[in-house]
């Protein structure tokens, strides 16, 4: 049993990184219902190994590792859902804010691009975007550099493929 | 769109978030994930076997005298099976995911664990088989005051070769049966989720 101390710890660490959850979750799952689904699979997995979390990498390549096991290889049961991106699905936050016209659609475009990958394509394309360096995309995924630039030169030319066609379409 | 424009509307987009009660709340729940349903599902069954095998026992150890003794034995025997059963089953379990590794060495050592536990999974059903018809076909024969003429049970009517092929044709049939039932359910059950995992794993091998 965690104590309260360790509990509110891990709330503010989430908190500080709540939005990567969120893009994980809006990368691996289109229906609104199997988003919540994967975030509160992911935050429950987080908690129970966070006790084990020595420090020994930072928090967010530990938290990365977690939300994109539990995406990629959690052999979760996806329930029917419909191919496209629909940005009335968008949880009521995003909604809220006041996204320009054009933001919008780009977000829209780019999450529809990146959904038309396979999962593994996707978790580079997120660490990509993240801005994170190969040492951290190799920490996180156990790929070799090599191998990570290779892929990451392919994935960047099929995405701005598939967002050429979405902008197109 | 140039990619560096992808970047920053990504990086933009970070305006959900949810309360910490509500965080609070999702961290009381129990897990989804497939592998906690599935040791659910195997503390499940150790609990019904237990009933349901601690009934039987005392059942056939009481009744008719004690005279079915025997039965009480071979349930108590398939019992202590069980639990070697259950206990192999609970670590392979408990050793099928690191969520907190590297993807690439989480998928691997899934696939691993779950080819191991289809296996294990497959075999155990299968040997409990021909223990139980050979236990059974004996039990009737030493229990039953006439003696059933058949070519399974060795008398004059037949040669001892006769018996022994008998059994071995009654056994390897109906083992092969099982085996062949047994590793459809598994097929279902876990095969696609194998494949799955292989084909993620090859693409993160593949240059």
């Amino acid at each position: 049993m965690q104590s309260n101390e360790q509990q509110q710890e891990f709330v503010q660490l989430l908190n500080q990184h709540q939005p990567l959850i969120h893009k994980v979750c809006n990368l691996y799952e289109q229906g609104p219902s199997d988003r919540e689904d994967l975030f509160q699979e992911i935050v429950v997995q987080l908690w129970k190994a966070y006790p084990k979390f020595r420090g020994e990498s930072k928090f967010s390549t530990w938290l990365y590792r977690i939300a994109l096991n539990t995406a990629i290889s959690g052999l979760r049961k996806r329930k029917n859902h419909i191919a496209s991106f629909e940005p009335d699905n968008l949880p009521t936050d995003i909604q809220d804010e006041i996204y320009s016209k054009e933001k919008e659609l780009q977000l829209d475009q780019l999450y529809s691009a990146i959904r038309q990958l396979s999962e593994i394509e996707r978790a580079l394309v997120m660490l990509y975007l993240e801005d994170k360096s190969y040492d951290e995309m190799e920490e996180i995924l156990g790929i070799n550099q090599n191998n990570l630039r290779v892929k990451m030169n392919r994935i960047k030319e099929k995405l701005r493929k598939l967002i050429k066609s979405e902008v197109w379409n | 769109m140039e990619l560096d424009q992808l970047k920053s509307i990504w990086q933009n987009d970070a305006a959900q978030s949810k309360e910490d009660a509500q965080l609070i709340s999702i961290m009381s729940r129990r897990s989804n994930n497939p592998i906690a349903r599935m040791k659910r599902n195997l503390l499940f069954e150790l609990k019904a076997i237990v009933l349901l095998y601690g009934f039987t026992i005392a059942y056939y150890a009481y009744a008719f005298e004690g005279e079915m003794s025997e039965v009480s034995w071979f349930m108590i025997a398939i019992a202590v099976c069980f639990f070697i059963y259950y206990y192999r089953k609970n670590k392979l379990l408990n050793k099928m995911e690191c969520l907190s590794c590297q993807v690439k060495s989480n998928l691997q050592r899934q696939v691993n664990t779950l080819e191991k536990y289809v296996k294990f999974y497959l075999l155990a059903g299968t040997a409990l088989v021909p223990l139980t018809i050979v236990f059974f076909t004996w039990l009737l024969y030493v229990k039953s005051p006439l003696k059933p003429k058949s070519i399974l049970y060795h008398s004059g009517a037949y040669a001892w070769w006769q018996t022994v092929l008998a059994w071995i044709v009654v056994v390897s049939v109906s083992t092969f049966l099982v085996y062949y039932a047994n590793k459809w359910y598994v097929q279902k059950l876990y095969g696609n989720n194998i494949t799955k995992l292989k084909q993620l794993l090859a693409e993160m091998n593949a240059d």
